[in-house]
């Protein structure tokens, strides 16, 4: 059996005596698109929180490449190439948007070991131009001077995708990345996540609300209901099973 | 204003008119007023390794004293025991044990707690160290160390003797510039930039590969550190180092100019050491009240201008070429 690029095996996480993931177990496989999908409660963000080192499991396991980092936290695994986004976008809102993106490349830098001169007040220049190119993939080229305070919404999104683009990472882990969007701004957040993932050979997990998304965007789904993973296929096999229709219609769906 | 593209013309320009005014004060102001620049001046040092832990980093701590205490006893003791030591080498050992005085306070106290935690974690230490000092005899138990002589810089070729006229003020003026220069470039470069964001929001800071904990490590020894050089630049200015520097009182002294000036600037403890001071001198005469007015006054600053008197200064000046925008566009 070839190696995941990261798989959960058997995760189980408790929040005292409630038992919020119970035994599950997923794998991301290198160019998927692994969508997390259940109602409300079901436990998707909290899984998601395990799987980028947020929240440590109660049991269970979490391999990256093979290797055990179930006991890491958030930054070992960024520096292993695991970017995330925030379900509300986490910016540092007294800087500028191109700040923002410049010190997510200064971190990585940072972590790669590149030196800049001890005396070195500014950032480089190479951090600088990732910044801006990064800024105009995003298509925020206006807004760069923009402290993020003043950004609206979606925009925010956007520029936590670009800070965490500059992370280069192998695997991105976006959390409901078109929350609260127009259904303009969605799809077209959909056609610009897609064609990123595409352009840079990013791996993508991402937990969505809206089916729309996930079924232009994913390549396959796992279904979480009560803590529990329900089922785990591709769209198609989803779409067509029993128990995911009776999670989301109701038991009398058919009658 | 980018935080990436730092000009440095500004702060040169500051920095060149402090060392000016620094030179110039011996010869318009008498001996007091002279002796009181040089505390101005290590004040400086004292407030600023304050604020880049507590404005930069976001670790308030209310212990800093103790570095001082640290670096001025260490000092006095090289000073009065092992003079053979060259004095440069003295200061620097003196700050070294700041920086590991931090180091294990922060490693205690650090991962454990954060915010108000951290400060009265920071603030029994403080008061652990005073306590120590007052029942050490080789420190002079609650006497402290008198004798405190101005040592002779030793440069092989030539020797500077402190200890004559005005050549340890000036000697105290180069090194806080030099102090503060370095603790600029740390404020501001990629170093300060990581710090910016471990404060802004540590978990996005976690979520770009920067190790936090780290980072906050670091803040707090480069604080305690740069509060300890103060501390031993002090020492030979005093002439005598007693356990009060320890006090937990003394701790309360960078956050007072750091606030009276202004958190959100890097030249905000300066300006709050040296209004403070004037403030000092001032009602030096007025005995009993003295202490009230100034701390009176503190009180009204901080209560009425929390940006300190920086912060003020910024938004007046921001605030005039808004009102007339509007007025323009009012009546066209």
């Amino acid at each position: 059996m070839s190696q995941s690029l990261l798989s959960a095996e058997g995760i189980h996480l408790n929040y005292g005596p409630i038992k919020v993931l119970k035994d599950v177990t997923l794998t991301l496989e290198e160019g998927e698109r692994h969508v997390i999908i259940g109602p409300n409660g079901a436990g998707k963000t909290t899984l998601f929180k395990v799987l980028s080192g947020e929240l440590r499991p109660t049991a269970g396991q979490i391999l990256l490449e093979g290797d055990d980092v179930s006991r890491t936290t958030g930054f070992h695994r960024v520096r292993r190439g695991v970017g995330r986004s925030f379900q509300v976008a986490r910016v540092f809102l007294e800087m500028t948007a191109l700040d923002n993106v410049a010190v997510a490349a200064e971190a990585r830098h940072a972590y790669e070991g590149v030196r800049p001169g001890l005396w070195r007040i500014s950032a480089t220049r190479r951090v600088m131009d990732e910044a801006a190119e990064l800024l105009s993939v995003l298509g925020l080229d206006a807004l760069r001077d923009t402290p993020a305070s003043m950004l609206s919404h979606g925009d925010r999104k956007r520029l936590e995708l670009a800070m965490s683009l500059a992370l280069r990472p192998r695997i991105l882990m976006l959390d409901e990345p078109t929350a609260g969007m127009s259904p303009t701004d969605r799809a077209a957040a959909v056609h610009l996540i897609d064609r990123i993932m595409r352009d840079n050979g990013i791996s993508l997990i991402l937990t969505e609300h809206d089916m729309g998304v996930v079924f232009q965007l994913g390549t396959r789904l796992s279904v979480l209901n009560y803590g529990e993973l329900v089922v785990s296929g591709t769209p198609e096999e989803v779409r067509q099973n029993p128990m995911v229709r009776e999670i989301y219609l109701g038991r009398n769906a058919y009658a | 204003m980018s935080i990436t593209r730092i000009k440095p013309q500004h702060f040169a320009g500051v920095m060149a008119l402090l060392i000016v005014a620094g030179f110039l004060l011996p010869h318009v102001a008498n001996r007091g007023i002279v002796f009181l620049g040089g505390v101005v001046a290590i004040n400086m040092v004292f407030g600023i390794a304050f604020n880049i832990a507590f404005q930069k980093a976001g670790i308030l701590s209310f212990g800093n004293a103790m570095f001082f205490a640290t670096g001025a006893y260490a000092t006095g003791y090289m000073i009065t025991q092992v003079p053979q030591i060259p004095f440069l080498l003295m200061i620097a050992l003196s700050g070294l044990a700041g920086a590991l005085l931090a180091l294990i306070t922060g490693l205690l106290a650090l991962r454990r707690s954060s915010g108000v935690y951290f400060a009265v974690i920071t603030l029994a230490v403080g008061e652990l160290i005073h306590v120590l000092i007052t029942k050490m005899d080789f420190l002079g138990r609650n006497d402290g160390m008198v004798g405190v002589f101005r040592p002779t810089l030793d440069f092989a070729v030539f020797q500077i003797d402190l200890s004559q006229g005005d050549s340890y003020y000036y000697f105290i003026i180069l090194s806080c510039a030099v102090l503060i220069s370095i603790l600029w470039v740390l404020w501001s470069n990629r170093f300060g930039r990581a710090l910016q964001t471990v404060k802004s929001d540590p978990m996005r800071a976690d979520f770009l590969g920067t190790d936090i904990n780290r980072k906050r490590l670091q803040a707090l020894v480069l604080s305690g550190a740069a509060t300890a050089l103060a501390g031993a630049l002090f020492a030979p200015w005093a002439q005598i180092v007693t356990p009060d520097l320890a006090h937990w009182s003394q701790s309360t002294m960078p956050l007072l100019f750091a606030l009276l000036g202004g958190t959100a600037f890097f030249f905000g403890p300066v300006v709050g050491a040296v209004l403070f001071s004037v403030l000092e001198y001032n009602t030096r005469t007025l005995v009993g009240i003295s202490d009230l007015m100034v701390g009176g006054l503190l009180l009204a600053v901080v209560l009425a201008v929390p940006g300190g008197v920086l912060g003020l200064l910024k938004s007046v000046i921001a605030r005039k070429p808004a009102k007339s925008l509007v007025r323009k566009e009012k009546n066209p």
